[in-house]
């Protein structure tokens, strides 16, 4: 195991997130075993003031954690620095077993903590304490997680090695590499790219129909097709090189750090819409679907303007 | 309209610091009554005011307003009763020493949805009928005692709240402001106003009361 400031900070913030969490936890437990609303003993009063505490704490550390997906992001990115063979982030994430396993599980969370959030907030919303039991129910699944993308991330740092040479993106997003990312690689870019915007055209009629169970599901589809078009499709026009499909480069000085961009509009607008479902029920009202559709068209309008340029530059299609 | 069921306060409660402030209380105050909470200090008056005002919860039981527990509101809720329901006339005032008279009174209008012009309006009526809009203008901290109190009763009551607590409202007043105040009293009580009074001041057995409980060591009984 080796250490740079990257990774004692990223290090760091996760230990402090588990303690936190931990307390939040035995909380968690004792409000499963005994809330009760409709009692008015002093186990009850007791509890309720905990649970106004955890909340709180779980809140913080979570509102704290999706953010700092990012720089975890960054971390990779600095550490392509001093990983032999890794150009960016994606050598780095895929230098041992645990990398990819780690950053889809940090994805994945940082779903899960919005949600959270949106419980927590839908709670704080009524005066008899309706979702408190639901979402420390939920909080139990999230500490697991959050225990697991530990355990993660000390495996992953753990074993990375900087004598060991990694292959760097363009190897790894190669139409020849063994992945499965390869057997999309296969496909058409041009059906890849109609996929998407048929994908994107479809959240326009759930956000004008007001369907927003479709515009929910529509977005949990649209996170990876979204991700696959930057890949095979967008990425080429941006790097402004046929042969260049990675989604880590782009995060980059040399790129302006458009990606950083790009991610955190497809992130809050595919979990505005995945959380649309649950909105009405939780919060008592719809969500307008304008909100996370016009996250969506932002993210389809620039990665869309880096083609447009490209062709009205030189007169030609990469793909 | 007021109801405590088994209600019990323990400060530090599960400490060895702990301290029993009330235990098993149950009282009924019905809506327009007029009752005087007496004891002496210490014995748990102004737990039972801060308990109905939910400024405080209690460790065990139930209190209820007009049929809604506000013992077990959370905090922003809490607020919003306290808002609507409730006027609270504290011992010390409370009043803020670098605030004008006016300023003070228009606090509770703050987070209501009223317009400054419309809040201030209201702050000027309730100025003069407490007669002290003359001194509008002027800082907290330079009244006297009497005025002092006028504004706090006036702040607690710009909102025109249907209950009022007033905890120890006399302590700090000479007797010709007292008797004052008891007869302000009087008239917020015709005018059907729900009233509580802390306090271990004879003269307020004066007062045409509708009853009194007598509060010793955490425990209440009506005389």
């Amino acid at each position: 195991m080796f250490f740079t400031p990257e990774i004692v900070i990223s290090l760091l913030i996760d230990t402090l997130s588990l303690l936190l969490l931990a307390i939040a936890f035995v909380v968690a437990v004792r409000i499963l075993l005994w809330f009760d609303y409709g009692s008015d003993t002093s186990r009850q009063y007791a509890l309720e003031r905990q649970s106004y505490l955890a909340s709180t704490i779980v809140a913080f550390v979570l509102a704290v954690k999706i953010p700092a997906i990012f720089y975890f992001i960054y971390t990779l990115d600095r550490l392509s620095l001093v990983i032999p063979g890794a150009m960016c982030a994606a050598g780095v994430v895929t230098a041992n077993e645990y990398g990819v396993w780690l950053f889809m599980l940090k994805i994945v969370n940082i779903y899960l903590f919005g949600l959270w959030l949106v419980l927590h907030i839908a709670d704080l919303h009524t005066s008899n304490y309706h979702y408190t039991r639901a979402k420390f129910a939920f909080f139990l699944l999230i500490f697991i997680l959050v225990l697991l993308e530990f355990v993660l991330e000390l495996l992953y740092f753990g074993h990375l090695d900087i004598s060991q040479v990694v292959s760097c993106c363009g190897t790894l997003f190669n139409r020849a590499a063994h992945s499965p990312l390869a057997l999309v690689a296969a496909i058409d870019p041009k059906v890849i790219a109609g996929a998407f915007y048929a994908l994107y055209a479809a959240l326009l009629i759930a956000a004008l129909a007001k369907k927003e169970w479709l515009f929910s599901l529509l977005s949990l589809l649209f996170l990876p097709a979204a991700t696959v078009a930057l890949i095979f499709f967008f990425s080429p026009y941006i790097y402004e090189l046929p042969t260049h499909h990675c989604p880590f480069c782009i995060l980059q000085p040399e790129y302006h750090y458009i990606g950083y961009l790009l991610y955190a509009l497809l992130f809050i607008g595919t979990f505005l819409g995945i959380a649309s479902a649950f909105w009405p029920k939780w919060m008592k009202k719809p969500l307008n679907l304008w909100i996370p559709f016009g996250f969506d068209t932002l993210f389809v309008g620039i990665v869309s303007f880096y083609v447009l340029y490209y062709y009205y530059q030189n007169h030609v299609w990469l793909l | 309209m007021i109801e405590l069921k088994n209600v019990s306060k323990i400060y530090n409660y599960g400490t060895p610091k702990a301290v029993v402030a009330l235990e098993d209380v149950n009282l009924y105050i019905g809506k327009g009554e007029l009752v005087l909470l007496m004891g002496p200090s210490g014995s748990g008056k102004s737990t039972l005011l801060s308990l109905i005002a939910a400024l405080t919860r209690p460790t065990k039981g139930i209190v209820k307003v007009e049929n809604k527990i506000v013992s077990k509101l959370p905090d922003h809720f809490a607020a919003l009763y306290r808002r609507e329901w409730i006027g609270f006339i504290f011992q010390r005032f409370n009043l803020i020493e670098e605030l004008s008279v006016l300023e003070n009174v228009l606090l509770p209008l703050v987070p209501t949805p009223l317009s400054i012009a419309r809040s201030e309006e209201r702050g000027w009526e309730i100025m003069e009928r407490f007669a002290i809009e003359h001194k509008a203008h002027t800082q907290v901290s330079k009244l006297s005692g009497g005025e002092r109190q006028r504004v706090a009763i006036a702040r607690s009551l710009v909102l025109d709240p249907p209950i009022i607590l007033a905890d120890e409202p006399t302590a700090n007043l000479d007797s010709t402001l007292a008797q004052q105040f008891l007869l302000l009293l009087e008239k917020l009580h015709e005018q059907g106003k729900t009233i509580v009074v802390a306090t271990h001041d004879p003269r307020f057995e004066s007062l045409h009361v509708d009853r009194i409980a007598k509060v010793e060591e955490g425990h209440v009984f009506y005389t």
